[in-house]
């Protein structure tokens, strides 16, 4: 396969490790090689070391699970002087996911990853459904995602990369404010809010009482999200939610989108992934397509 | 640590909802006593990994002790011979193998298995009755209907040995419950070489998801990859 040009950045091929569901590009080592990817996206990160949610963190559901981890990370510092070195050997796209509380932090955050050469784009986590502040409080308004965005764009010299959260009434509203501030490419969907109730203790199972709910059971959500996402902006999307084979992820990329995300997968079937890309490519060989012209089909087929 | 398939070479019930489950992978590095696969069905659809204690490896052959608890484990208990399985392990760190001192509740004996029959070592084992209790040679029993052994909880009989417990690693494993309820009957020079296993509720089994922190002195510490042993005073319960 051709490599792929999204948000001016070169991808090998369009999967993309999703933020949390792959640590800080050190967790696949023992089942495969990071660069065998067409990126990644590191840890959400902040500023400082943040503790996370107490446990119970996650719960599985019908064809999914639930987490409320409360974006436990190492904080900035630890990342440029414990991650980075190993991160600077790698290869594929490495993507770090910026969390703050405030825009004044966001805005320090971002001018932070300026300073790391090896990282080569941002996504901006405002859909995080498990924070007490910051994260969704941002993302399910247009008006705070434009004007988050647009002092991100001022400051950042990477491709910023706004992660779209499906808790919105209109997500494609959310998807025009992003693109309207400069927003390099969307990726979506994060996890929907959702909660399970231990019927024995009579208490919710989680002790964040909600978490975002992951895995296939959001496919169908995630997958018309893009479709409808890709008629509202003109910017490239990362699509994923729920993607476990080549027949997911090509749904989400004739939907509309130019990469697609792996997330819970990476749990579940870490030494898999590789197959799945390569089985991937030769899939979008047998079409009579070029994959650029499969992005976003389903939009152009008629119906007979 | 890798992924594999195993397949299911034999399943019998082992002691009441236990059953004894041999897998031969394709392959496996060697496991340290303690560590734990993950293991899934992979063709039943997606569901998490759950982790089990790797009881006895020999090559790549590895044995199991699953006990009845959900929806995999119920399921896993009636799969016959020639099943496909998804195997992710060795996980998680290991007991040394010096001489220890073992308190093993119901299937937690699973993360013992490497010191069943060994003369340097001593096992406390008990189950709820003897016919939970699987067929292994142990120094002493408990049953909580005295069907075989002491009559009682477990701890109750670890402690009326306490006088003969010398300085050697003191081994447990189990549910958090267990645990501190173990954890508050000891003295503090039993807490002060005490090792535990925990259980917990995990998503990944290898670290990254961060679902099965627990809170230790350190801060939360990731049952699965930072554990799933811990030292007893390490563990705030």
């Amino acid at each position: 396969m051709k490599s792929i040009k999204a948000a001016g950045l070169i991808f090998a091929n369009p999967f993309i490790a999703a933020s949390g569901t792959f640590g800080y590009a050190d967790s696949c080592l023992d089942f495969y090689h990071p660069d065998l990817l067409g990126g990644f996206v590191l840890k959400g990160i902040s500023l400082e070391p943040r503790k996370g949610n107490s446990p119970m963190r996650i719960i599985e559901t019908p064809s999914g699970m639930i987490n409320a981890i409360g974006l436990e990370n190492i904080g900035i510092e630890r990342l440029i002087k414990d991650k980075i070195p190993f991160i600077e050997t790698l290869h594929s796209v490495a993507i770090a996911n910026l969390y703050a509380e405030t825009k004044d932090d966001f805005i320090e955050l971002a001018e932070k990853i300026n300073e790391i050469k090896r990282i080569d784009a941002v996504e901006i986590n405002i859909s995080c459904p498990n924070v007490k502040s910051g994260g969704m409080q941002f993302g399910v308004s247009p008006e705070m995602t434009e004007n988050l965005t647009k002092n991100i764009k001022k400051v950042s010299s990477k491709p910023v990369i706004v992660k779209l959260s499906p808790n919105v009434t209109d997500i494609c509203e959310i998807a025009k404010a992003a693109e309207g501030a400069g927003a390099d490419a969307l990726s979506l969907i994060n996890t929907i809010s959702a909660m399970i109730i231990d019927t024995k203790k009579m208490l919710p199972a989680l002790a964040n009482v909600t978490g975002g709910l992951s895995g296939p059971a959001i496919l169908p959500i995630a997958v018309r999200m893009v479709y409808q996402v890709y008629e509202a902006v003109s910017i490239p999307i990362i699509g994923g939610g729920g993607i476990s084979s080549v027949n997911d992820a090509l749904q989400f990329v004739m939907a509309g989108a130019s990469l697609v995300s792996i997330g819970t997968y990476n749990f579940i079937s870490p030494a898999s992934i590789p197959v799945i890309i390569k089985q991937f490519n030769n899939e979008v060989k047998k079409t009579d397509y070029s994959y650029s012209d499969l992005i976003g089909i389903a939009h152009r087929q008629h119906f007979t | 640590m890798i992924e594999t398939q195993g397949i299911i070479v034999s399943n019998k019930p082992a002691a009441g909802s236990i059953h004894r489950i041999e897998v031969e992978t394709e392959r496996m590095e060697l496991s340290k006593p303690g560590q734990f696969a993950m293991i899934g069905i992979p063709d039943e659809g997606f569901h998490l990994n759950r982790p089990f204690s790797i009881y006895k490896q020999k090559e790549n052959r590895l044995t199991f002790l699953i006990q009845k608890r959900g929806m995999i484990t119920s399921r896993l208990i009636k799969k016959s011979v020639g099943t496909k399985l998804r195997i992710i392990g060795p996980l998680g760190n290991w007991f040394s193998d010096a001489p220890a001192v073992i308190v093993a509740a119901g299937s937690s004996i699973a993360a013992f298995g490497d010191f069943i029959g060994r003369k340097d070592s001593t096992i406390f084992y008990g189950a709820a009755t003897k016919d939970d209790l699987i067929d292994i040679k142990a120094d002493f029993f408990s049953t909580m209907d005295g069907s075989r052994g002491f009559r009682g909880n477990l701890i109750e009989l670890f402690m009326t040995k306490r006088k003969q417990i010398d300085k050697r690693n003191l081994y447990i494993a189990g549910p958090a419950a267990f645990i501190k309820a173990f954890r508050n009957r000891i003295d503090d020079d039993l807490a002060n070489r005490c090792c535990a296993s925990l259980e917990a509720y995990m998503g990944c089994g290898f670290g990254v998801c961060l679902g099965c922190v627990i809170n230790t002195k350190s801060g939360y510490r990731r049952v699965c990859k930072d554990g799933t042993i811990f030292s007893l005073k390490e563990l705030l319960l």
